[in-house]
């Protein structure tokens, strides 16, 4: 029951938020804490599973799950939404309700895929997640931002499209081997599949995975949203990270040999995403692309880790999705507080201000996976399983891990230090809420990567379904 | 107890980041250097309460599994955390009075405690994994020393250049640590080192591999040919942090990391043979670009390359021990020289090129002779200098491990060493006065000055209980001939320096200046740098949003074909039912 109370909760109160005028700011953040301490009573008390018919002739149900790689996720989630809240604070002037109403919606959408097991319901919040996206950036957005919001729709929609053609074909398949209708992933998981209908099948999800992680190909639509979302740093803190999460909670578990079959190419992907984000985030000059491609070079880690299809690597992919949340967001967030994202007109903002430089700086070692750092953690694990698969493939992750530190240190060299450019007006140090809320990220960030323990036995105890040996 | 080693300097780290504003600048100070001694009693403390157990060992907690933090205190982690809390302290010292009048002393004392603790880490770690932590703080700590004053930006450039140049050495180090790992199961180093000896027969692939990625890492962080050119840039930093860059920390770390695992080394000959090759080239190459510098500071950082060059000359013969011995005179002669080079600095304005100095014998007399004594011990005056010591065992054991041919390398590096210091100390100190000297150093500046030239002399004095410490090498019965020749090889050098550079005419030399154009640098800016910049300027406006905007439009052609259709017009589309139905009815009927 409360699984589903974690779900409607920021769910209806987005509609009470919506009406509460100049209080929306301060009612979205208590709803915010609120239903985190939902999830961890939930998570602490083990009350971790919920199952409700929805529409029972078509084998729909509400069937809802909390595990080691939902609760992590669900609270970097939390955490994000929080960020975004508290960053957007004083800046958002019009229909502040319904700005904040949003982010609570989208909040909801991105437990409801977290917590689906259900395959159907997993696409209904798949798609749910997206709306509060697109009506934030095209009423608040920056640039661009109609062209940005409607080539996210038509991305991330007709890839949805997609998956849910693989759903359905899996549910037919299965209901023509066992005479039984569902969409319950535990159930599904059953299901024989030749070679080739596996193949497709996979495919199709794989589309919508690969564009929402995104991987190189299908990313265009990542930096014209940074670019334009009001809201980025909750973008790349959890909407992004859901790519991966469906590759590893649906697409391998489901199609293990298929996944073994495509694992090379998808390999191969990562491995230009690796490079190609790397390079991009050398040379553009605004610091939200510059983020952008620098979160497709992290993501195709991820994707190589994914695909090397080992216990080690997966662990290393969870963490590096909780720490690069934390980091990346949390670089998005200050920048956004800056106001000025052109490189040419920042620069020697440390004789100004130096406590959100100092922030910057740690920020962007972590990304940089210094150990310590909270990254590095994840990156170690996801590397070890790489290079057990494939010492080629670690090759070139390594080789990320010097661009990495190439782009990085440029950003610091453009924002940071040199000269004190007089055309700069830049004067705003941070206030004290944002200076408690970047200590907190800081301190998590530092936490994981000093004891990063607490979070590997809540990784630990992840449900997965284990078909035919995927996961050892 | 062991943890508080590196922990007290973390402390004051701790303390000066987030108090600072709190704190006046005084105490600031003094919590930068107390922390630092207190660090270095409790290393003595320790060292003596343990002495006579191998090795000590410390656990506090599990961190990425399998390995943990944990440390360990053998004969060659307390040589070195000795050297670096003592070099650490003396260099906090002097930086409360070099560093005094600059705004920001208390970011440079967290800084400089910082260096200290990951440095402390680095040597202290039980496992590869906090090893490489410690690595990796280093270089982060040297980034942040190298790019102080910020507001230059030639100083950021440096400090980029050195943190993506030791990265480049870091991954290796990194991916060797990775197949370490998997083919042994442990990354513990102690019993990595005991698993390989039983385990692998030498010159097994796998050896051979690790050890190359290790080799890699050094040389990236002891700044060996090829990858040394981040530290002569690294000069723009305050003065301090480069001794402490230069003698305690940072680039001893590719040292101290191959004497750590010379077992590993002792199984892949062909490296063995490399690190030999690396140090011969390194040691040449680096005291010949000494030879051509004309600002002070360059030159000492040549002279480092080339000095640790020597380490891994011992190194690759096979005698870590002579290594550590050298990396201990080096540290205290060099400090004792960036030092030095600091109060001329300072006391001329911040001018560090050479050839507006001189004549600074007779003003600032304890600096000079301070200086001359570390001078002496660079070049390996025989007899009298520590430097003397370290060298001549470092060119016995390759005698006797490699033959003759690396041993003349050594002595033409030396020959070459002893010019360099002697066209150095001429320039500087000697001749006639060309800048004012505006200031005498104070006590916290000539005190480490002290200290450090007493050691300097006789620290060479230690070299049969170090050795028997370290390990029980003996120093190699050597041919007398070949000792007595390399030992004369300085005195040449000296003698030879005076006479080239003692009457020299500032204007012809700085002519010499030009040679120095073909560089290194250029080569790296050539192959590396341009191709990179020119394909990220040409991939810039990613041309995936090309593609999906032809897309996009094609889309959109259909889009219009189809809506021409819908023209309104009854008659039109009653002409198209009709020829739509007969060509349907044609159909059915034929068919």
């Amino acid at each position: 029951m409360i699984l589903l109370l974690l779900l409607l909760c920021p769910l209806a109160l987005g509609f009470i938020t919506l009406c509460s005028g100049r209080w929306a700011p301060l009612l979205a953040l208590c709803v915010v804490i609120i239903n985190f301490c939902e999830a961890l009573y939930a998570w602490i008390v083990g009350l971790n599973l919920f199952l409700e018919p929805w529409i029972a002739e078509w084998g729909v149900h509400v069937h809802l799950r909390l595990d080691g790689l939902s609760f992590a996720m669900i609270t970097v989630a939390h955490i994000m939404a929080l960020s975004a809240i508290i960053g957007s604070w004083a800046k958002i002037r019009e229909k502040i309700a319904l700005f904040y109403a949003n982010i609570l919606w989208l909040l909801a959408g991105v437990i409801g895929v977290l917590l689906s097991v259900d395959l159907l319901l997993f696409f209904v919040f798949w798609e749910i997640m997206i709306i509060p996206l697109y009506v934030s950036t095209t009423l608040w957005g920056g640039a661009h931002r109609l062209f940005a919001s409607v080539q996210f729709l038509i991305f991330t929609q007709v890839s949805g499209l997609i998956m849910l053609l693989s759903i359905l074909a899996l549910y037919f398949a299965h209901h023509a081997q066992t005479g039984i209708f569902s969409f319950d992933f535990d159930i599904l998981a059953h299901t024989e599949l030749s070679a080739s209908s596996e193949l497709w099948i996979l495919l199709g999800f794989l589309a919508a995975f690969l564009v929402k992680l995104p991987a190189f190909g299908f990313h265009v639509w990542l930096p014209a949203i940074f670019e334009a979302s009001p809201i980025a740093p909750l973008l790349v803190g959890i909407m992004v990270k859901t790519g991966a999460y469906g590759i590893l909670r649906f697409a391998i578990p489901l199609f293990p040999h298929a996944c073994s079959l495509i694992a090379p190419f998808m390999m191969a992907l990562g491995a230009l995403g690796i490079i190609y984000g790397a390079v991009l985030a050398f040379s553009q000059n605004d610091l939200r692309k510059i983020l952008a491609y620098a979160t497709i070079s992290h993501m195709g880690v991820v994707l190589m880790a994914l695909f090397s299809m080992n216990a080690l690597a997966y662990n290393g992919v969870i963490i590096l999705l909780v720490t690069e949340a934390l980091s990346t967001g949390g670089l998005l967030l200050l920048f956004s507080h800056l106001g000025e994202f052109d490189l040419k007109n920042l620069g020697g903002l440390w004789a100004r201000v130096p406590k959100l430089s100092v922030v910057g700086l740690f920020l962007i070692m972590s990304s940089i996976g210094l150990p310590f750092m909270g990254n590095f953690v994840g990156e170690w694990l996801a590397m070890v399983g790489i290079f057990s698969v494939s010492i080629g493939a670690a090759c070139i992750m390594a080789l990320g891990l010097v661009l990495s530190a190439i782009y990085y240190l440029r950003l610091i060299q453009k924002i940071f230090f040199g000269p004190l450019l007089s055309s700069n007006s830049i004067t705003v140090e941070l206030s004290f809420l944002q200076m408690l809320l970047f200590s907190g990220l800081i301190s998590l960030l530092l936490g994981i990567g000093f004891y990063p323990e607490p979070l590997l036995s809540v990784i630990d105890q992840t449900n997965f379904v284990v078909k035919s040996g995927s996961y050892e | 107890m062991l943890w508080c080693v590196p922990a007290l300097p973390l402390v004051s780290f701790l303390i000066l980041l987030l108090w600072q504003s709190f704190l006046p600048r005084a105490a600031q100070a003094v919590i930068g250097v107390i922390f630092i001694i207190m660090s270095f009693i409790v290393s003595i403390v320790i060292g003596v309460g343990v002495s006579g157990q191998p090795a000590y060992h410390e656990y506090l907690w599990t961190w990425i599994p399998p390995s943990h933090i944990g440390f360990v205190l053998d004969p060659l982690s307390f040589l070195m955390i000795v050297v670096i809390t003592l070099v650490g302290s003396l260099v906090a010292i002097y930086s409360t009075r070099f560093m005094g009048d600059d705004p920001s002393m208390g970011r440079f004392f967290a800084y400089l405690n910082l260096f200290v603790a990951s440095m402390l880490v680095l040597v202290l770690a039980d496992n590869f994994l906090l090893l490489f932590a410690g690595w990796e703080g280093v270089g982060l700590c040297s980034y942040l020393l190298i790019g102080f004053w910020y507001q230059k930006p030639q100083t950021s450039k440096a400090a980029n250049k050195a943190f993506i140049m030791t990265r480049i050495g870091d991954v290796f180090l990194l991916l060797g640590i990775i197949y370490l790992s998997l083919e042994l199961g442990t990354v513990n180093i102690i019993e990595a080192m005991s698993q390989m000896i039983e385990l692998w027969p030498p010159g097994t692939f796998a050896a051979s591999l690790i050890a190359s990625c290790f080799l890699i890492g050094a040389m990236g962080k002891s700044a060996q040919v090829p990858l040394q050119t981040w530290l002569p840039d690294a000069m723009l930093g305050p003065t301090p942090a480069s001794a402490l860059i230069h003698a305690a920390t940072m680039v001893t770390a590719g040292v101290y990391l191959m004497a750590r695992t010379a077992p590993l080394f002792a199984l892949a000959p062909q490296v063995q043979s490399a690190v030999m090759i690396v140090g011969a080239v390194t040691l040449v190459i680096g005291s010949l670009y000494a030879l051509f510098q004309s600002d002070l500071k360059r030159v000492l950082a040549y002279s480092t390359i080339s000095q640790i060059g020597y380490m891994f000359l011992a190194l690759g013969a096979g005698f870590p021990g002579a290594a550590m011995f050298h990396f201990m005179t080096h540290a205290f002669f060099k400090a004792l020289l960036f030092l030095g080079a600091g109060v001329i600095g300072e006391a001329l304005h911040h001018e560090y090129n050479m050839y507006k100095m001189g004549g600074l014998r007779q003003k600032l007399p304890l600096t000079y002779y301070t200086f001359l004594v570390g001078s002496a011990s660079l070049a390996g005056l025989p007899l009298v200098t520590a430097g003397f010591y370290s060298k001549e065992l470092i060119l016995g054991v390759t005698y006797a491990a490699a033959g003759p041919l690396f041993w003349a390398i050594g002595c033409l590096g030396a020959f070459f060493t002893a010019l360099y210091v002697g066209r150095m100390v001429i320039l500087v100190f000697f001749g006639t006065a060309k800048t004012e000297v505006s200031m005498q150093p104070g006590w916290p500046m000539t005190l480490p000055l002290v200290i450090l030239a007493v050691l300097s002399i006789f620290s060479g004095g230690f070299e049969g209980r170090l050795l028997a410490y370290l390990g029980g090498i003996n120093h190699p019965m050597v041919d007398y001939v070949a000792y007595i020749a390399a030992s004369a090889i300085p005195l040449f050098g000296l003698l030879f320096a005076w006479f080239i550079f003692h009457k020299q005419s500032p204007k012809k030399a700085r002519t010499r200046e030009s040679r120095e154009s073909f560089d290194f640098d250029q080569i790296y800016h050539f192959l590396f740098i341009k191709p990179y910049v020119k394909i990220a300027s040409l991939l810039q406006s990613d041309g995936f949003n090309a593609v999906y905007l032809w897309l996009s439009h094609i889309i959109g052609m259909f889009h219009n074909l189809l809506s021409r259709t819908q023209t309104g017009r009854i008659e039109q589309y009653l002409t198209v039912v009709v020829a739509s139905a007969i060509t349907v009815i044609g159909y059915l009927v034929l068919s």
